[in-house]
């Protein structure tokens, strides 16, 4: 028996109309999609369910999308998490890497390279059998 | 000639003796020093010049003592002191002697005298006196005037010789002094010159080196052929308040040197004698360097500045940005290629790319164009400033 496994996405932006537009991208290819306005709130869902993969926004209030990156990491390697940002230099990108992020994109990302991104970390997070070894 | 006459005698060969007698006496009177027959300090004769001499006339000598033709006894002790034990021992003796007219006069006589006979017997001489008063006198004012003029000669000689020794001084302090202008003017880590009739007069080596000519190319040449043509007319204004004492600041400008490069110069200047004539001494002093990081200063500010607002304006116009290419791209996706509104989706996507490629420049904006770095205002090159590649048709933000 296939049991089609739900491939759920955690999104975190400040702006709502980001979150509401990203939220319709990702569901219209048949993604679970989470969304937070705040690290702190992205924290709280991460406690209560596993999300292997994540897009941030950098400009977070309170917590930055750097630090919550940190601060995930601390406990989960695997998880594929990628930032966006509205604006960023090399030195961005420099701290996105050591961070733990695993890619970064510089709004506006076209749809079709942020689609990309989610298929790539599945097949990543497949290809690995994550699911193997933990509840996914 | 006067003479005690106890002793005339009346005999023929008294005759003869009187006959040569006269011529004597005739001998005598004719002298013009007084001349006196002595015996033991007692006149018994003088001749006719006595008179001359001493103011005495002779026949008031004859039979007095010859302490009357002395001024004190102690000198008419004296004299005799003096020549007795002289003729003693020779004939005759002469010496100078004070002695005193008959008018009280104080005169100074050369004394002659010469003893009668063989021996000295009763003190019997012969005495001349010559008056050399007149002659002492010119003597002694002849001395005198030989000292005032050795004194003279001396206080010349040493005025003579403190000033030669000033000049001398003067002469070393003036090398001195030329050597260490010489050596202050040529060494000087500032440029040096001197201008008269608007021409190069002088201009030393650091000076040489900032204009990249040689002397020989620079000296009698128009000051004005080192000074950048633009900034020619502010030199000439500077340069005249600063001669005329109404500002005292250095001034700064540009000049070209050989090679063509433009190098800044602050300078100030002042008026001077040179060669008798008015001139002009410069100083000057390479600032480019300064005005370089002056101006990389000025240029980083503007480069900060420049990123802070690029900084804003990608964040605050990529997030709405992101909404807009979200959903056209999402809609062109669910779109038909047949659909008349795809083509429109397709132009809304293409021109967000556009955008999305200006801010990205933005975002990449390292450094202003080096050539830039003075004095002219520009809009920043985004597109030689950044790395993205243009996609764009606008050049110039």
């Amino acid at each position: 028996m296939v049991i089609a496994r739900e491939k759920k996405i955690l999104v975190v932006d400040d702006e709502t109309s980001i979150l509401t537009m990203l939220k319709e991208i990702f569901s219209s290819e048949g993604y679970t999609v989470r969304t937070a306005e705040s690290a702190e709130e992205a924290l709280n869902i991460l406690d209560g369910e596993s999300i292997k993969v994540m897009f941030f926004d950098l400009r977070l209030p309170t917590m930055s999308g750097i630090d919550l990156c940190w601060k995930i990491r601390e406990k989960d390697q695997i998880s594929i998490i990628y930032a966006f940002t509205g604006y960023s230099t090399y030195y961005g990108l420099l701290e996105c890497r050591a961070a733990g992020f695993d890619d970064f994109f510089v709004k506006p990302v076209e749809t079709k390279l942020l689609l990309q991104a989610a298929h790539d970390a599945f097949e990543k997070l497949e290809r690995w059998k994550v699911r193997y070894y933990e509840l996914v | 000639m006067k003479i005690v006459e106890s002793e005339k005698s009346e005999s023929k060969d008294k005759d003869n003796q009187g006959a040569l007698q006269d011529l004597l006496f005739a001998v005598l009177d004719a002298m013009p020093h007084a001349v006196l027959g002595l015996k033991d300090r007692l006149i018994i004769s003088a001749n006719h010049a006595v008179e001359t001499v001493f103011g005495w006339k002779p026949e008031e000598l004859v039979g007095q003592s010859t302490r009357v033709l002395y001024r004190t006894d102690e000198e008419f002790e004296e004299i005799a002191k003096r020549f007795y034990p002289a003729l003693e021992q020779r004939r005759t003796f002469f010496d100078e002697f004070p002695c005193r007219h008959k008018d009280g006069r104080d005169i100074v006589c050369m004394v002659g005298a010469s003893r009668v006979g063989e021996l000295l017997k009763e003190r019997m001489i012969v005495a001349t006196y010559e008056d050399i008063t007149a002659r002492k006198r010119a003597e002694e004012e002849l001395r005198e005037y030989r000292g005032y003029l050795e004194k003279l000669v001396d206080v010349r000689t040493n005025d003579l010789k403190k000033a030669n020794e000033l000049l001398k001084h003067e002469i070393i302090e003036r090398e001195q002094a030329e050597e260490l202008y010489k050596t202050l003017a040529e060494k000087s880590i500032t440029a040096v010159f001197i201008i008269q009739d608007r021409k190069f007069r002088f201009i030393n080596t650091t000076a040489i080196s900032y204009a990249g000519y040689t002397p020989e190319e620079l000296i009698g040449k128009d000051s004005m052929i080192l000074v950048h043509p633009e900034d020619r007319e502010a030199v000439k204004k500077k340069a005249s308040e600063m001669l005329r004492g109404k500002d005292t600041t250095p001034y700064e400008y540009r000049i070209v040197n050989k090679q063509g490069q433009v190098r800044w110069i602050m300078q100030t200047i002042t008026s001077i004698q040179y060669e008798g004539k008015r001139a002009i001494l410069g100083n000057a002093m390479d600032i480019s360097d300064r005005k370089r990081a002056e101006e990389e200063q000025h240029r980083r500010e503007k480069l900060q500045s420049v990123l802070e607002i690029a900084g804003t304006v990608c964040h605050e116009m990529n997030q709405p940005m992101q909404i807009i290419a979200g959903y056209s791209e999402l809609l062109l996706m669910k779109t038909s290629e047949n659909d008349p509104i795809y083509k429109k989706l397709s132009a809304i996507t293409e021109q967000i790319r556009r955008m999305s490629t200006i801010t990205r420049k933005l975002m990449m904006i390292k450094d202003y164009k080096t050539q830039d770095y003075i004095g002219f205002s520009r809009i920043i090159d985004i597109h030689d400033d950044s790395d993205i590649d243009s996609e764009g048709s606008e050049k110039k933000l």
